[in-house]
């Protein structure tokens, strides 16, 4: 309970370095931007990581499962998913929220007891990281089939009078229900 | 042994990106970052320089041998043609006002996004060769050399802008770096540096009359079905002419509308409208294509593209033409019709002639937007509308860039939407309007293998689609632009995946009540209408 107590103490100061570390992924001009902008629609990137590492600390703190947690990664996995990143580079965010509490929690973790707690912490963050890599492959899976269906798409109705792909649909919307 | 790192220099590694100047970092090409080059037989037939067959990915662009001559000379032909272009690289006082305001800068999170320094690619080139400041101190003052890597990242960057102008609105001293982009591009042209996407539609537009390179019978094949289509939704055959001489009005849209959803949709709105009013009017199947990829390639070749709509309209002999919901075409007539191929001197001024209302705002270019026709129309109480047909909608409207920036029409769509629909929301203030967020595909940036990039720089759209997803319940986004329909709904699938994409005649199209029609029970996509559905149950 103790470390609970704790983490809810320091929860801003969690927050601020969770957050940093996330845009730190990014070049610097970029950083200062997406740190600085508060606009959520001049400044989506930035607002959609602080509201999901928020909502996703919120949900630890209340001793939630982590699975809950899902529409916050998914907002944040999305993006990066979609970003110039390695998959590693994407999803290192999870992992560095154990620097975090590190640095953060320095002084308090010289207890042992404390120690033990963060110790214990430790496989919730491991179960989001889980998580996240469904997410991530999902996103990406989406991206390819959403490529086929544009391509379907583009030049569907060309097809479909030239009877060479959607023939089966085509017959179907011509033969009255009966 | 392998050199094991041990655990304490593992925890020391950074995940910053390595901290170096801009000038010095290169660009990296990567399936899915860039679009395919042109092929040689698009530049043969649009005559442009060294058609050969060539991949951005390789070392080896095979340039010609005189290519940085080509090149600059280019450059200080432009730069004495062009006081705007001579202006921009000179007055930038690198404020930052427009440095976040790009879509792809937001969306993909790199600086040289950022409309300042994309410009600044060819301001450091400018800088060093025609400026004696820049000549004499060379990098100290910002000026360098135009190396192959300079032009690489010139491609990589001016092909990641989408010419939608809207860093141009918070810039002080009105600097358009659309224009910026488009010089660049001009240039690269020079050194047959182009993408495919945009070179084949060019070509195929040269040739054929429009993007798809559809001939005459194809394109009348496709008007039939929309005939069918219509009379199986409402009851009334709509009989469209094709070349018709003699036609008051000729009328031409973008071809994406004629062969992909749901843009085919958006043309059988056309369809129906101008059949209910009686307008004396006719397609063509020349000048069959509203939009203009050469805009994308070079000023030469979007004057050669532009000059076939007026061609065949003094051809048929019409008064004058109406425009389809198209985005770039109308920058193109509005900004450069008049210079490029007016005067249209054998046209009128457009005048409705449903509601008598002269179009005084296209007494140069002779040719009206289908939106401010059809807002006319419903001013003037010459449509009967039944707007519950689209009630199982919940509508908000997508600023098309250049229609909204590059032409200001922004209230005319807003009109005829709330009067076909019941439900419409606005996106917010910031993104909407003259403030529009770009679809993040125009200026020929829609290509399959682009889909990466474009959903990168469609983020700041779709983030807005969102918030009026989740607060109003929002589920169509209309527009005026059929790159937008093409594109959009990709971009909906991934980030608001309730959402769909409509252009806004295709609202219109259901809205309207033609005379003789049948009780209707589906909409044009051949979905049931809520509420409709029982009468009909009734009837049988």
């Amino acid at each position: 309970m103790a470390f609970e107590k704790l983490l809810a103490k320091k929860r801003s100061a969690i927050l601020t370095g969770w957050f940093q570390a996330v845009i730190d992924s990014y070049p610097e001009e970029t950083a200062q931007f997406l740190k600085k902008e508060q606009d959520p629609f001049a400044n989506p990137v930035g607002r959609t990581v602080r509201d999901g590492l928020n909502g996703i600390l919120d949900l630890l703190l209340e001793n939630k499962d982590e699975v809950e947690a899902t529409t916050f990664l998914d907002d944040i996995i999305r993006v990066r998913a979609l970003q110039d990143f390695s998959p590693a580079r994407a999803l290192v965010f999870i992992f560095q929220l154990k620097r975090v509490l590190s640095d953060v929690l320095a002084e308090d973790l010289e207890e042992p007891e404390l120690s033990r707690q963060l110790r214990q912490f430790a496989p919730r963050i491991d179960r989001l990281a889980l998580l996240a890599f469904d997410i991530y492959t999902n996103c990406r899976a989406q991206l390819y089939s959403i490529r086929v269906k544009e391509s379907e798409q583009r030049a569907g109705k060309l097809l479909e009078r030239a009877n060479a792909l959607w023939e089966k649909r085509a017959q179907r919307s011509r033969v009255p229900e009966s | 042994m392998a050199n094991v790192p041990k655990p304490d220099q593992l925890a020391k590694i950074d995940h910053r990106p390595p901290q170096q100047g801009w000038m010095e970092t290169p660009v990296e090409f990567k399936p899915g970052n860039y679009l395919y080059a042109c092929k040689p037989h698009n530049l043969e037939i649009l005559g442009l320089p060294n058609p050969r067959e060539w991949r951005p990915e390789e070392d080896d662009w095979k340039l010609p041998a005189n290519w940085q001559e080509i090149l600059l000379d280019g450059m200080k032909e432009r730069l004495e043609k062009f006081r705007s272009f001579k202006l921009f690289m000179d007055i930038c006082v690198r404020c930052g006002a427009c440095a976040d305001k790009c879509h792809f800068f937001i969306g993909t999170g790199d600086p040289k996004n950022m409309p300042v320094l994309r410009a600044e690619l060819l301001r450091s080139v400018y800088r060093g060769n025609f400026t004696t400041f820049g000549r004499m101190f060379k990098k100290y003052s910002g000026g360098r050399e135009l190396t192959e890597k300079v032009l690489k990242e010139w491609f990589y960057y001016l092909f990641q802008c989408s010419e939608c102008r809207r860093c141009s609105v918070f810039c002080p001293y009105g600097i358009d770096t659309a224009e910026v982009t488009i010089i660049g591009r001009e240039l690269l042209n020079l050194i047959g540096c182009n993408v495919d996407w945009v070179a084949a539609p060019a070509a195929n537009c040269f040739r054929t009359g429009n993007h798809l390179g559809i001939q005459p019978h194809a394109f009348k094949d496709m008007m039939d079905f929309f005939v069918d289509e219509i009379e199986e939704v409402t009851g009334v055959r709509v009989e469209p002419s094709l070349n018709r001489k003699g036609a008051e009005i000729l009328f031409v849209t973008p071809s994406g509308d004629v062969f992909a959803d749901p843009g085919t949709y958006t043309l059988m709105g056309y369809l129906m409208l101008f059949h209910e009013i009686g307008l004396d009017y006719t397609w063509s199947t020349y000048a069959s294509e509203g939009g203009n990829f050469g805009f994308f390639t070079s000023h030469e070749t979007m004057k050669r593209l532009n000059a076939k709509m007026y061609a065949e309209a003094k051809r048929l002999g019409v008064k004058y033409i109406i425009g389809g919901e198209c985005g770039h075409m109308w920058r193109v007539i509005n900004q450069y019709m008049e210079t490029m191929n007016g005067p249209a001197d054998f046209l009128e001024v457009p005048k409705s002639p449903i509601t008598g209302t002269v179009f005084d705002n296209a007494s140069a270019t002779k040719m009206i937007h289908i939106v401010e026709f059809t807002a006319d129309l419903i001013k003037h109480g010459k449509l009967k509308l039944d707007p519950s047909r689209n009630d199982k909608l919940r509508v908000t409207y997508h600023d098309s860039c250049n229609p909204a920036r590059g032409m200001g029409l922004l209230e005319e769509p807003r009109y005829v939407i709330k009067n076909v629909c019941n439900n419409f929301f606005e996106m917010p203030e910031n993104t909407i309007r003259e403030r529009t967020f770009c679809c993040g595909s125009g200026a020929g940036l829609n290509a399959g293998e682009y889909l990466e990039m474009r959903m990168r720089g469609g983020l700041p759209r779709a983030n807005a689609v969102k918030h009026v997803h989740d607060k109003h319940g929002v589920n169509m986004l209309s527009c005026i632009c059929a790159i937008d329909r093409a594109v959009l709904p990709a971009l909906m699938d991934y980030w608001v995946p309730d959402v769909g994409v409509t252009g806004v005649h295709e609202l219109v199209g259901n809205a309207l009540v033609m005379e003789g029609e049948k009780q209707r029970t589906t909409d044009l996509r051949s979905e049931p209408l809520p509420g409709f559905e029982e009468e009909d149950d009734e009837d049988l």
